[in-house]
């Protein structure tokens, strides 16, 4: 045991000190952790401190230790799954996303000679609190950012950001790439005999029918009212073909319930392209301009038709 | 403000390389110590650079759609700055398990765990000697790490005002594995016009 306990630094700051030897043993635990993990020193002084605490990784905190004994230099704990040290329940009625006291450790040489050292346990709950909840706020805010509120589908932005990506991607694995782009025939019809309402749920069915019939690894996005993108990775313009005409079948067989007595039916167009690094001028933007030159034959053709790009 | 880091004299130059190859030298010593193998180190490359030319480095390290870690850790006091460590994602597992992990305990958190001790020791260990070497005193902060997988990732959160900045570029070769990573030291030019006279007068010592 070292006798600091009439150090009035030791026993009067806001943060728990512990002094370990190089084999975790506690030979000093200040008044902080007394009050708090309500184990007076006495209780403590000359037991492992992994062995109090099974939640410690004993190897873990003896490397560290040894690395501040070796360098003379701190160490800290302060990575995400090493949440606390020493298990202190939270006690707040109005913040109770950490059951336990959320902590940084800092580990810093005492007595070298010796070989021992000083932990030093901040608390920083409340930091983690906020930090959370940013967190929180951040992701919906992406996903508002990229989603389509509607259908939850990735929205035009969102398709932007991650076609340059996966092209580049295709260009360095030497991968073919294509795109379909796919519009609802007489949509306005829908719209003006049953509403918008009605619309919106063949609107929602045709994001189901689309992820029903495509891989995770397509992004299927929606562009805006009732047209759709969807970018192949490692497809070929046969088989985006085929893709097309399956998903095409598929919603002129499938029926939209609205209620007991109606059911709706609709079709679909659908223009198919392949990128093509001369003829789009490595620009996807040309490409899908190209699938869309083929969704207008498609529709001027007498539509529920899938055609392939020039 | 005096002449910063790039506009060392080809004798100031070699007096930094020898410094930093002490300083490292005893950070790959302090490494073999706490892990209990044998580590060696590679005569480190050292460049100094702008921040334009760190960004360029950097552009041309990290490959976009690659895995890295990027550890920082802030420095305090006569050398104040930054240390950066760079590794990729296979280096860094394979340190993981020098660290004495097995396979089926490696996760992402302890590879980041693991990555920042690495940091902490080589960060601190290098700057701590090199201070010691010259007469400085330096304090470190707690190290911080992310996860990149573009260059932009970085980017955006570089503060273009640190205009010395000296890489290290190395490989810790272990009994088994081969492990690269880089160093990259960024002082502020208070600190590089420290860091310039101390080696100057470092020289006029010997």
């Amino acid at each position: 045991m070292i006798d600091i306990n009439n150090n009035v630094i030791f026993n009067s700051v806001d943060n728990g000190i512990i002094i370990l030897d190089k084999e975790l043993n506690i030979l000093a635990w200040n008044r902080w952790l007394e009050i708090l993990t309500y184990k007076k020193e006495a209780d403590v002084i000359n037991k492992n401190i992994c062995e109090l605490y099974e939640n410690i990784n004993e190897k873990k905190l003896k490397r560290k230790v040894k690395s501040v004994l070796v360098t003379n230099n701190p160490s800290f704990y302060n990575v995400d799954q090493n949440r606390y040290l020493i298990k202190i329940p939270v006690e707040s009625i109005t913040n109770s996303i950490y059951k336990y006291m959320q902590q940084n450790i800092t580990i810093v040489p005492y007595d070298k000679d010796k070989e021992l050292v000083c932990l030093f346990i901040y608390n920083t709950t409340n930091l983690r609190e906020t930090n959370h909840k940013l967190e929180l706020l951040n992701e919906e805010l992406v996903e508002m950012t990229h989603r389509d509120p509607l259908t939850k589908l990735s929205n035009r932005r969102y398709f932007s950001m991650q076609s340059k990506k996966i092209q580049s991607y295709s260009k360095r694995n030497d991968t073919c790439l294509s795109l379909i782009v796919l519009d609802i025939d007489k949509f306005k019809n829908i719209n003006d005999t049953y509403g918008h309402l009605v619309g919106d749920e063949v609107i929602i069915h045709i994001a189901r029918a689309l992820e029903k019939n495509l891989r995770d690894s397509d992004i299927i996005s929606r562009f805006g009212g009732e047209e759709f993108v969807v970018l192949l990775q490692d497809c070929s313009i046969e088989n985006a073909y085929l893709v097309a005409e399956k998903i095409r079948e598929y919603i002129e067989k499938a029926e939209v319930i609205i209620d007991e007595n109606t059911t709706i039916k609709y079709t679909v167009s659908l223009g198919v392209a392949k990128f093509d690094e001369q003829k789009d001028n490595d620009n996807l933007e040309q490409t899908f301009a190209r699938a869309d030159e083929a969704l207008y034959e498609a529709k001027t053709s007498g539509r529920n038709k899938v055609v392939k790009a020039k | 403000m005096g002449k910063n880091l790039i506009d060392l004299n080809e004798d100031e130059r070699d007096c930094l390389q020898e410094l930093m190859n002490i300083a490292y030298g005893e950070a790959t010593a302090a490494i073999s110590k706490i892990i209990d193998k044998f580590a060696t180190l590679n005569i480190p490359v050292i460049n100094t650079v702008t921040s334009e030319g760190l960004l360029k480095h950097l552009n041309e390290k990290i490959v976009e759609n690659g895995n890295y870690f990027i550890a920082n850790q802030l420095i305090h006091g006569n050398i104040s700055g930054e240390n950066l460590f760079i590794i990729d994602e296979k280096s860094s597992y394979n340190l993981t398990k020098e660290f004495g992990l097995e396979d089926d305990e490696i996760d992402d958190d302890e590879i980041k765990d693991v990555v920042l001790e690495i940091t902490n020791i080589i960060s601190s260990v290098t700057s701590g000697k090199l201070a010691s070497l010259i007469d400085a005193s330096i304090s470190f902060s707690s190290p911080n790490i992310k996860r990149v997988t573009n260059i932009k990732e970085f980017n955006d959160g570089f503060d273009k005002s640190y205009e010395n900045i000296i890489i290290i570029s190395t490989e810790l070769n272990f009994e088994d594995e081969h492990i690269k990573g880089e160093l990259i030291i960024l002082s502020k030019n208070e600190s590089s016009e420290y860091l310039r006279e101390s080696i100057s007068q470092f020289l006029e010592d010997l």
